[in-house]
């Protein structure tokens, strides 16, 4: 009688764990879902009354069609990249940092401090002062919350999450106080940073791109060849066995979370000083939400993390596009990227879990059931 | 819309008038509307008097106008759909074909990064004047007028310019207000007068509105006290809301507000008493509720500019006119409005016009018992844009 | 609740509701020898009410004192059924391996045994406040296996982790070599040479990193090693290669992630690797658990091999016979305390198995 019991319960679709998949597979199901998700977004497009072909030719076009449309998608890649890269020495730890967020925007008021009021240094003295400063302020931004989760096993994604919240406040309280623009006639806004105190220019892009692919040759390498990479990727498969290895499980938390933040400090100074050349609540652009799913498409792989940054930057460039030159909604705009990431992600979901219809009984127990209704 | 653009025209035709300055319509510009060309002509005599253009005329059918908007028109009403709207009426009387006009919707002030990407793009699709409407978009439109020196920057309620390609365009908005206070004065019951205001008392241009509108209060019912409440936010559905309803529960039965969405107007319906809409006439959104609006025809301008542009007269100098050229007015008025509301306004609106008297005219007194103006002086145009930090005598702050 | 308490109230669930099929996996891994007669006596009872049940298990003996039929798998095929009554341990031994094999475990004797590990007055207690160690004394000598004896949970994880460095310590001395140890860290204490393969209930919990190959958990303990901010990979790589022939370790390459191994394979991984460390003390949990014989006896063999290397082995087991014939001394375990040292090559199973309760320490004392 338990066993009917349990029959009844059974759900009619239950989600269970995939075996590994081959490499290969897993490539052909990414490539699928890629393919599904162009397909909806053109039954949409088509909804919207557009021809989709046309509306992916604009973004792919609207993103490259000219020197000055790559230079706008670059900028976009920029934070981007630098931001997933940052991300992912956390998440390489099983630390989620949902903070980096907070973590630019403490790097670009760090950095920010000395455009406005050093802003006389010498040019290539005050680019590396605000490079190390915006370095500390992400740090420190990240080691917080990793001081709490070391010492008193705090919940780190709530932690991080919050101080997000925390650092926009600052930089709220200092555009609207000290640090108000005194021409502004009473607006709450933060001066443009003096020409002295901006990144240089390199092929028409401030040179963040620059520091942006060197970054990615130092994080692979950091995170593949170098005793330090080497702990973080034992202390997030178990601490346990970290602790067994004779790692100071503790140090490895902190020391990583600051690499974190001063990678996501290092894009607020160069967003700030090289693509706003203020500092506004708007600096992160959302990027750091944004790249916690570019991390995790990546699979925490900075070379892929490059590719896919592209990529969204190509989205997010072209459909800017779209919307002038179709008179689009930006909603649509969003709704597509919506949908293009809901395969996507939902790919990943299927990698590793696949869904299971519940078998038929014997016959009888089945009618039972419909003549029950 | 058809309705909204006819009304356009008439009003930019009567204006033009209104102004004396409607010489022979008979220049390079044939093809343009019959109000455009009044339009283009007063500007002519204007750059006459200062000289020439400083940027080389551009064909008309060369023309492209960017536009860098903070939300979606689509929303129909409010701070973006008045500016919309204005574009729409500038196309209109020019005759521009939706190609030459390029869009950038739902660009957020505070993301300097994408403000600048729209820009750009603006740019690269060939515009030759961008209109960027929202404040926060100033230091962007300076920076790019540097690196940019072939395009013209139009920007809408800042500061800055630079004389040449780089200009700012506001009205005098608080002339409207002033008229709209008269109307709230006689209709409250309460002698309380709800005021939501986005920015607090630095803001010269929300206090120095809230000021006019509490002056036009003042001027029919002394009794009367304005009660303002700050916003913090140019768009914040949910806080305006939240404004109005304590104001109201304050006991104001009059909600006048400087900030985007209907909802003070709404809040005010719901109560069932009455408001002052802002940007465009917000009877439509709340029509138990708003004896007027103080509404922006902002076409008067955008036709006025890329007009200048066309004839190789644009001087890049600042934009600040009101009532008089019609970039400012109010609403007609909801048929509720208390007896002689309509005789009032008209009167002060005459004074106005006359150029015998403007709001910031003569004694001034502040709720804090400073004399900021004395009687027989006039507050220059610099101060009423950027040095208005008091409140009028009969404002509360709450 | 401990373990085995637990494994009681699961297996009295199921009697309770009245099942008629009854299926256990390994349930006397938990239990003390006279625990496991009073199972096996319900279990008899339950069988002539009719009752049908399966049992799993890896002792043989118990395989031949419970059973009517006997199913061997081998590699998740079933090999062969037969009715208990017909075979033996060689034959079950021979249809699980596949080939004949010795069951004889071997037991050299090493005559020079110095002292190299002293325990004293060690007391430990678990984060939950219970007492993991309770003023535990011992001593063990290089060249001998110290088997350590007792139910699960009786304070031999927590032993095992005071040795290593990675529990806090209450009271007591840890002396290696007439050094206190006591507050050196784990990195410290692995590098003086001991060395700890502790396997816990989830194979790959601590010891390997189950996602990553061979060749990267090669370096879990000398990643360190060498100067510079990078690490080394080539010694890795050949310790994995030599591993791999040396104790015939079953994988497609040096990069599999462990966890896709084989029981015996990971264990030998682990287990390869500790010894390749050369240490002068070797301690190791449950190294057979959940392996064949083939590969139980291939682990015993290194053991024995390390025994003659002058190694100290602490060898923490469940399966009472194997413990029986393959240490010098048995101490056992319970409830945090020593109840007894036995001397291996003496002792009979249930001499231990009235120890593990903690039932012949009254005597003893009385």
């Amino acid at each position: 009688m338990s066993q009917n019991h349990y029959n009844d319960r059974e759900p009619v679709i239950r989600v269970v764990k995939r075996a590994e998949l081959p490499d290969r597979q897993i490539t052909l199901l990414r490539l699928l879902a890629l393919i599904l998700a162009l397909a909806a977004g053109g039954l949409f497009i088509l909804c919207v009354g557009y021809n989709p072909f046309v509306i992916y030719g604009t973004i792919l076009s609207g993103a490259l069609r000219s020197p000055m449309a790559i230079q706008a998608t670059v900028k976009i890649i920029i934070p981007l990249l630098i931001t997933s890269l940052g991300v992912t020495l956390a998440f390489k730890m099983r630390f989620w940092n949902i903070g980096a967020e907070g973590q630019i925007i403490m790097g670009a008021v760090f950095a920010s401090y000395f455009a406005l009021f050093h802003a006389n240094w010498n040019h290539w003295v005050l680019i590396l002062v605000m490079a190390a400063a915006g370095m500390i302020g992400g740090g420190l931004w990240g080691l917080l919350p990793a001081w709490f989760k070391a010492n008193y096993g705090t919940n780190e994604t709530l932690f991080t999450l919050m101080l997000n919240y925390k650092a926009l406040h600052i930089v709220s309280w200092l555009q609207d106080g000290p640090w108000r623009d005194p021409g502004s006639q009473g607006f709450a806004k933060i001066a443009r940073f003096d020409k002295n105190a901006s990144l240089d220019k390199v092929l028409g892009v401030h040179f963040g791109w620059i520091i942006a692919l060197i970054l990615i040759v130092i994080v692979y390498v950091y995170l593949r060849y170098t005793k330090q990479g080497y702990e973080i990727s034992v202390v997030g498969e178990s601490q346990e066995t970290a602790r067994y290895a004779g790692m100071n499980v503790k140090k490895v938390l902190l020391r990583t979370m600051l690499l974190s933040g001063a990678v996501c400090g290092l894009c607020g100074m160069i967003q700030a000083t090289g693509s706003d050349i203020t500092l506004t609540t708007g600096v992160t652009g959302g990027v750091g939400f944004t790249a916690i799913i570019v991390a995790w498409l990546s699979q925490l792989n900075p070379v892929t993390i490059l590719i896919v940054s592209v990529l969204f930057g190509i989205l997010e460039k072209g459909s800017s596009v779209i919307q002038s030159s179709f008179g689009l909604s930006t909603d649509c705009a969003d709704v597509l990227q919506g949908i293009i990431l809901f395969f996507v992600l939902g790919c990943e979901f299927f990698i590793r879990y696949r869904l299971v219809a519940r078998k038929k009984k014997d016959g009888g127990k089945e009618r039972n059931k419909g003549g029950e209704r | 819309m058809k309705k909204v653009l006819s009304l356009l025209l008439v009003l930019a035709l009567t204006l033009s008038c209104l102004t004396g300055c409607g010489s022979s319509g008979g220049d390079e510009a044939e093809t343009t509307a019959a109000a455009g060309a009044e339009t283009a002509a007063a500007e002519e005599e204007d750059a006459g008097a200062e000289g020439e253009g400083v940027m080389p005329a551009i064909a008309k059918e060369d023309i492209k106008v960017g536009v860098i908007h903070l939300s979606d028109p689509a929303e129909g009403s409010g701070y973006t759909y008045t500016h919309d709207q204005g574009i729409i009426g500038m196309q209109e009387n020019l005759g521009l074909s939706d190609d030459q006009i390029v869009r950038k919707n739902s660009v957020d002030d505070t993301n300097v990064s994408e403000i600048d990407t729209a820009i750009r793009e603006c740019i690269e699709e060939g515009c030759n004047i961008i209109f960027a409407t929202s404040w926060g978009y100033m230091d962007t439109c300076e920076a790019l007028a540097e690196e940019y020196p072939d395009v013209i920057f139009s920007h809408g309620t800042g500061y800055k310019c630079n004389g040449v390609n780089f200009n700012n365009y506001f009205g005098r908005i608080y002339q409207a207000r002033y008229l709209s206070g008269i109307a709230a004065g006689l209709k409250t019951e309460t002698n309380k007068i709800g005021y939501v205001a986005a920015m607090g008392q630095d803001n010269s241009e929300v206090t120095g509105g809230c000021d006019a509108f509490a002056m036009g209060v003042y001027s029919v019912n002394p009794e009367a006290e304005v009660y303002v409440k700050v916003t913090n936010s140019w768009f914040d559905p949910e806080g305006e809301k939240q404004a109005a309803d304590a104001l109201l529960a304050e006991g104001c039965d009059v909600i006048g507000q400087h900030c985007d969405t209907p909802n003070p107007q709404l809040a005010a319906e719901e109560q069932g008493v009455w408001g002052v809409g802002y940007n465009s006439d917000m009877s439509k959104d709340a029509p138990d509720a708003v004896l007027t609006s103080v509404v922006w025809d902002w076409s008067v301008y955008y036709t006025k500019a890329v007009e200048s542009v066309i004839n190789g007269t644009w001087t890049g100098e600042n934009y600040y006119e009101g009532l008089a050229e019609g970039l400012v007015d109010i609403a007609p008025l909801a048929d509720f409005c208390a007896e002689g509301t309509e005789e009032k306004i008209n009167e002060a609106k005459e004074k106005m016009l006359s150029g015998e008297w403007d709001v910031f005219s003569g004694l001034i007194e502040t709720n804090e018992g400073e004399i900021v103006c004395e009687e027989g002086q006039t507050l220059d145009d610099a101060t009423i844009t950027g040095g208005i930090n008091w409140y009028y005598k009969n404002v509360v702050v709450k | 609740m401990s373990v085995s308490e637990k494994q009681t109230v699961e297996i009295l669930k199921v009697l309770y509701r009245g099942a008629q099929i009854l299926i256990l996996d390994e349930p006397t891994a938990v239990l003390t020898p006279q625990e496991t007669e009073k199972l096996f006596a319900i279990l008899r009872k339950m069988k002539e009410q009719g009752c049908a049940i399966i049992i799993i298990t890896h002792k043989l003996h118990e395989v031949l004192e419970i059973s009517d039929r006997v199913t061997i798998l081998r590699k998740g095929k079933s090999i062969d059924t037969i009715e208990t009554a017909q075979a033996d341990e060689k034959l079950l031994t021979e249809l699980m391996v596949g080939q004949a094999v010795s069951l004889e475990i071997e037991r050299p004797l090493i005559e020079d045994r110095t002292p190299i590990l002293k325990v004293v007055d060690l007391t430990v207690t678990r984060p939950d406040g219970s007492r993991a160690s309770d003023d535990i004394s011992f001593e063990i000598r290089r060249g001998e296996i110290l088997g350590v004896a007792g139910v699960a949970g009786s304070g031999q994880k927590e032993l095992c982790e005071a040795i290593a460095g990675l529990m806090k310590i209450d009271k007591g001395a840890i002396l290696y070599e007439k050094e206190n140890i006591i507050g050196k860290t784990p990195a410290e204490i692995i590098q003086l040479g001991i060395s700890m393969s502790f396997v816990p209930e989830d194979r790959l919990g601590m010891g390997l990193v189950a996602s990553m190959g061979m060749v990267e958990n090669m370096l879990l303990k000398t990643y360190r090693n060498g100067r510079g901010p990078f690490v080394d990979r080539r010694p890795a790589r050949e310790l994995a290669e030599k591993l791999v022939t040396e104790l015939d370790i079953v994988t497609p390459g040096v990069n599999t992630p462990v966890r896709l191994m084989s029981g015996g394979n990971v264990q030998k991984v682990l287990l390869g690797r500790e010894i390749e460390s050369k240490p002068n003390l070797l301690i190791t949990a449950y190294p057979v658990r959940g392996l064949d014989i083939h590969s139980s006896y291939t682990i015993y063999d290194l053991l024995n091999e390390q025994k003659k290397r002058n190694v100290a082995v602490i060898f923490i087991g469940e399966d009472l016979d194997v413990l029986l014939e393959l240490s010098d001394v048995i101490m056992v375990l319970s409830h945090g305390k020593i109840t007894g040292f036995l001397d291996a090559r003496k002792a009979t199973k249930e001499q231990v198995g009235l120890y593990m309760t903690g039932a012949a320490d009254k005597e003893v004392g009385a």
